[in-house]
């Protein structure tokens, strides 16, 4: 069955392709009235289904074929996810000196605990800095800030697939407070797993 | 033996038929619902468990999530949903599928192509 419903898939696909070639020509033709649209087919009821990573999809049942995609921001085109794994976000105040990418021995200690602990195939490590200095010097300090962090991964065998720093771009807060701040002062890893479900 | 499958969906579609649900004839208009968010055909599933999906290689090296409930297959782009950058990496060939590909609770057993 699932034959079947490949070979109407491959059906479905050329038919798209051609309407696709046909409409491309028709909107060569025209110069400037706009392309009337074609008749509604139909319509579609969306669920929702979220992946280990919390990332959200549509989805919709055809009855011999499905659908699927991914759900992004509109704006941004960044997937929307729910929060489910950062598998660790840590203020950079107890990590490393103010300015500075040295970690202090206690941040070095507890960094090696959770790499030892994590069991992750891959990490993807961000640093990330309040709004205070210029942007260019965040930028640098949050990435040497990530490669110290990244080190320790990489030192008790941990395979670190990206390291950014993103310097003070990606608040999670006001930075008009020594609060918010404070909470934009961090590192945080994503854990790449094959998943729990 | 594509017409025996034929043969065996139709079956399996008019059964399910008589029980309420299944499928019927697209007819083009507005109100038509081509596809839900429940499994209205024959094989009686859907998407009801979040999480559960395998992981397969596309030919960049990056990772996607795969479901199939037994008839329809399902694909997603897998993000980092911190950075919502794409995952790839070099662990595996393209192509490569890790773990369970199947829904939970698929109506009918998967057939895979005998190539």
């Amino acid at each position: 069955m699932e034959r079947i419903s490949s070979a109407l898939r491959m059906a479905i696909g050329a038919v798209a392709l051609s309407a696709g070639l046909f409409s491309a020509n028709f909107a060569l033709a025209q110069t400037v009235a706009a392309q009337p649209a074609p008749p509604i087919a139909g319509k579609i009821v969306w669920g929702i289904w979220v992946d280990d990573d919390g990332c959200m999809h549509w989805w919709a049942d055809g009855g011999l074929e499905g659908y699927m995609l991914d759900r992004v921001n509109p704006k941004t085109g960044k997937p929307q996810c729910l929060v489910k794994n950062t598998c660790f976000t840590e203020n950079t105040d107890t990590l490393f000196a103010t300015d500075s990418a040295q970690l202090t021995a206690d941040g070095r200690r507890r960094l090696t605990a959770f790499f030892q602990k994590a069991g992750a195939f891959g990490y993807a490590i961000y640093g990330h800095t309040d709004s205070r200095a210029s942007d260019e010097y965040n930028i640098n300090l949050s990435q040497r800030r990530a490669k110290a962090v990244a080190d320790v991964a990489r030192s008790v065998g941990g395979v670190v697939e990206r390291q950014i720093g993103f310097g003070e771009r990606q608040p999670i807060a006001t930075n008009a407070t020594a609060e918010g701040m404070r909470l934009n002062r961090r590192v945080e890893v994503v854990c790449y797993t094959w998943g729990q479900s | 033996m594509r017409i025996v499958h034929l043969n065996a969906v139709l079956a399996v579609m008019s059964l399910s038929a008589c029980e309420g649900g299944g499928l019927v004839p697209y007819h083009q208009s507005p109100d038509t619902i081509i596809a839900s968010n429940h499994d209205t055909g024959f094989d009686k599933s859907g998407l009801d468990v979040n999480g559960h999906a395998a992981i397969a290689y596309d030919p960049d090296g990056c990772q996607g999530w795969i479901i199939d409930d037994g008839a329809e297959g399902y694909s997603g782009r897998r993000y980092d949903p911190k950075s919502g950058l794409p995952v790839c990496n070099n662990l595996y060939p393209p192509g490569t599928v890790l773990g369970d590909y199947r829904a939970h609770s698929p109506g009918v057993p998967d057939w895979v192509p005998t190539y």
